[in-house]
């Protein structure tokens, strides 16, 4: 059961009572929560293959809420499956757990990034993240890839206002080290762009084959 | 990454639909057009050119973030001289300056 959904559709909000987990088939997701202010915070950006709210199987209420960043193709799969596949095989139950600890592991990367990185370095590291996952997926096209997000939103993913994440960017383009073009993003020179955001690809815990094919 | 839309934070409120609905109609490119400004910027003699610009709903909105993000450069910059000039630079979408926000910082030795 696949649905089409729009872009900046909200999939699951905060404070809600999921009874499915939701598979991004195609299109580009994020989780975020909202100050009551009215400032966002994106903690994360979501891709085909990924179950974002995966915790609402045993986190009952929904503490963030995720929405889709571009028109998305997406599959819901009831609790009541998911538990009962878990329970017959325990190897997706593995690679379930595994799924929230590497969920786990970004959080602690991207939290590197919004309390010890500058901006240039934190929006270098992003850059080489979405690449990295893109290409772990075959979403890649050697070390180009679609990176359908705004400013604002890479500004609201990093902690950073709009224009200093356009600064940052021409700056990193200046360097030669990317070059960015009607959402697509391709990189100039990895090497490069790795150094500028510090990444180093363990958090993600891919097949070392992943970062050969962009490298 | 696409050149952008309004980052007022209002619009981002729980019930973002009139966001929502902006953004579809701007994504479909017919919704009323919204202003673009380009923001240089300057630390000391060394000058990055935006030649993207940002969409904002009207100056006060793109003065407002020139000012956040004359912060963030102070964050990621001030160490070392002892005298340093930044500044955003803003123009309009005819490309004429229209507001030069700066930040002067600046060390002495007292003794």
């Amino acid at each position: 059961m696949v649905k089409s959904v729009g872009a900046d559709q909200d999939i699951v909000r905060e404070g809600s009572r999921p009874t499915e987990c939701c598979l991004v088939v195609e299109g580009f997701a994020c989780r975020y929560k909202v100050t009551p202010g009215g400032r966002r915070q994106i903690f994360s950006f979501h891709l085909a293959g990924d179950i974002p709210d995966l915790q609402s199987l045993h986190l009952k209420v929904m503490d963030h809420s995720l929405t889709t960043l571009t028109p998305s193709q997406l599959a819901f799969i009831p609790h009541g499956s998911l538990a009962n596949l878990m329970r017959r095989c325990p190897r997706v139950a593995d690679v379930m757990w595994r799924d929230t600890l590497i969920d786990a592991a970004v959080f602690r990367e991207w939290m590197m990034g919004i309390g010890r990185r500058c901006a240039e370095t934190r929006i270098a590291h992003v850059l080489c993240e979405i690449l990295v996952r893109m290409s772990a997926v075959g979403l890649a096209n050697g070390r180009a890839c679609e990176l359908p997000v705004t400013q604002t939103e890479l500004g609201d993913a990093l902690g950073l206002s709009t224009v200093h994440v356009n600064r940052s960017l021409q700056e990193l383009r200046a360097k030669q080290l990317i070059s960015l073009k009607g959402g697509f993003l391709t990189v100039l020179n990895w090497e490069g762009l790795k150094e500028a955001g510090e990444f180093d690809p363990t958090y993600l815990h891919l097949d070392n084959q992943v970062e050969e094919r962009v490298a | 990454v696409s050149p952008d839309r309004s980052d007022d934070p209002r619009e981002h409120g729980r019930a973002g639909d009139g966001r929502r609905l902006r953004e579809r109609l701007r994504r479909l490119r017919i919704g009323p057009s919204v202003p673009r400004f380009y923001f240089d910027s300057l630390d000391g003699d060394f000058v990055i050119q935006d030649d993207e610009g940002i969409e904002f709903d009207g100056l006060e909105a793109a003065r407002d973030q020139a000012a956040t993000a004359l912060a963030e450069m102070a964050k990621d910059v001030l160490r070392g001289p002892t005298r340093r000039e930044l500044a955003i630079e803003i123009r309009d979408q005819d490309r004429n300056p229209v507001l030069k926000a700066s930040l002067i910082f600046e060390v002495q030795r007292l003794r």
